[in-house]
């Protein structure tokens, strides 16, 4: 074996293995990926099994503000159909979080609700919650990012395009300010 | 790549450098203390084959230390601090905001210990996928629910760069040398000195020296390894702990906070000091008055000792991100 043979295998090798490193990062981010699109399902899942009670309590307060209780029930229900593709549930989450926004804005009209332990409870629930959904959605999105950039880069765009990985879509966010978790004051 | 990523490989490198490090400096204080035996206890000369036997005993034995620190440093050091969980039921705030910061941060929720200590700190131990966070009952008697999460995420972010496992290693290593220092030092006084007397080699001259220098640096020299290790790792936790909340703020004032408390914690010690968020055991004590001590966390100048870099210093980064 002559010099130039040795050299080609060696080159061949070291390519095979930079292709298999590079395809397995592509895998691993593509799991990433999936596994906090998962997260953020299971927060708005949370989120919308705790609004109903919420509306309750307030409602025992506060019958006559059915306009908000129907925008966040509304929202509620919307969310629940478009949980679909990043960019819908995103959207129907935003308006939902602007629906509980309002409401409790609302509820602070209302000492002797305010007042309530149960209430104060809920209060801490929802902070929570929409913390959970921020954090969940912005770990997702950082890990969107990542991913769509290993895709776009050189060299791991060849191997993305023959492997066949796709972009994957962000979960809406309307303006940089909704990155902020929703103050809830009281 | 971005900066951040690029930051905490070249830290995951350094800590690789401080393990060995820290390893070299237990080996050979091991094999300071093995020398001192053989030559003042048996009388017997040290020469070059006692010291090729004895030295892979000595770093046999620093490897069986920092073995078992790796296994066993978050239990020690929990045991230690006198931890107890902090329940679902009764601490339900505390609960919710680890959770938070755990998805923010996409790690396992780590687990929540309280110690009932009215000077407000924090610290976390263990590992991403097997964490624990403590906080004093000062801390949550003083601080809202942002700062909190400010110091959560500050926590969090010790366990998801791999601070704390590294921190506490060299915290166990520091105590081990401390402890092999004291041993030592008691060792020249119930060593045999008739028999010494009859060594009168160049070897074992060198030995009293190596041994008496060894004694005399390797706690110097664990402390400021441990003190490096951990300034670098507070700069780096504040900084991932915004990029995890996104709110300045928080954190600062919760900083702000750390600077104007006057209570030095019970279980403050040396060897656990970089573990917190602030520093436990930096500034003054002075007797007020009435007699009571009373502890002022900040302190005007710094030094290399410092496990923490100033709180005004921090406070004054994370402005400049708002």
């Amino acid at each position: 074996m002559d010099v130039v043979t040795i050299i080609i295998i060696a080159v061949v090798v070291v390519l095979v293995l930079a292709v298999l490193v590079m395809y397995n990062g592509l895998v691993r981010l593509k799991n990433t990926v999936q596994e906090s699109w998962a997260q953020i399902e299971t927060q708005l899942k949370r989120r919308a099994d705790l609004i109903p009670n919420l509306v309750e309590t307030v409602k025992g307060y506060a019958k006559h503000e059915s306009s908000v209780f129907e925008a966040v029930t509304n929202a509620r229900a919307g969310l629940l159909q478009n949980t679909a593709s990043p960019k819908a549930a995103g959207e129907a989450s935003n308006m939902l979080t602007d629906a509980l926004g309002k409401l409790f804005a609302v509820a602070e009209n209302y000492p002797g609700l305010r007042a309530t332990e149960n209430f104060q409870q809920l209060q801490e629930q929802l902070t929570n919650t929409e913390n959970l959904v921020s954090f969940a959605r912005q770990r997702y999105n950082d890990v969107v990012r990542d991913f769509n950039t290993r895709i776009e880069v050189v060299p791991s765009n060849i191997i993305a395009s023959i492997a066949g990985f796709k972009q994957a879509e962000y979960f809406q966010i309307e303006n940089p300010a909704e990155r902020e978790v929703p103050e809830v004051k009281f | 790549m971005n900066d951040f990523q690029a930051n905490l490989r070249r830290n995951r490198s350094k800590s690789v450098l401080f393990v060995f490090l820290t390893f070299f400096i237990l080996g050979i204080l091991i094999e300071a203390i093995i020398s001192a035996t053989i030559v003042f206890r048996t009388g017997e000369t040290y020469d070059l084959a006692a010291f090729l036997t004895s030295l892979p005993i000595a770093f046999g034995v620093a490897i069986i230390i920092i073995f078992v620190l790796y296994l066993q440093s978050s239990n020690i050091t929990l045991k230690l601090a006198n931890a107890k969980v902090a329940s679902q039921q009764d601490y339900l705030m505390l609960n919710n905001i680890i959770t938070e910061v755990s998805v923010a941060a996409g790690i396992k929720a780590p687990k929540i210990y309280v110690i009932e200590d009215l000077a407000p700190n924090a610290f976390a131990c263990g590992t991403a996928e097997n964490g624990n966070i403590v906080f004093t009952r000062g801390i949550l008697q003083i601080m809202n629910r942002e700062e909190l999460q400010g110091v959560a995420a500050h926590e969090m972010s010790h366990l998801k760069n791999g601070d704390s496992r590294l921190m506490t290693i060299i915290a166990g290593v520091g105590m081990a040398i401390g402890f092999l220092t004291f041993i030592g030092s008691r060792m020249m006084f119930f060593s045999n000195r008739r028999n010494s007397s009859n060594n009168n080699n160049v070897a074992t001259i060198i030995v009293l020296i190596v041994w008496i220098l060894s004694l005399l640096l390797a706690p110097i020299l664990a402390l400021l390894t441990q003190a490096a290790v951990s300034r670098k790792r507070e700069w780096m936790a504040d900084d991932s702990a915004v990029s995890l909340t996104r709110n300045p703020a928080g954190l600062e004032s919760a900083l702000e906070k750390l600077q104007t408390a006057v209570t030095e914690p019970a279980s403050a010690s040396k060897n656990i000091a970089h573990l917190w968020i602030a520093d436990p055991v930096s500034g003054d004590i002075s007797k007020t008055n009435d007699g009571h001590i009373s502890y002022r966390p900040s302190k005007k100048h710094t030094s290399m000792f410092d496990t923490h870099p100033p709180l005004e210093e921090r406070i004054k980064h994370l402005k400049a991100m708002q």
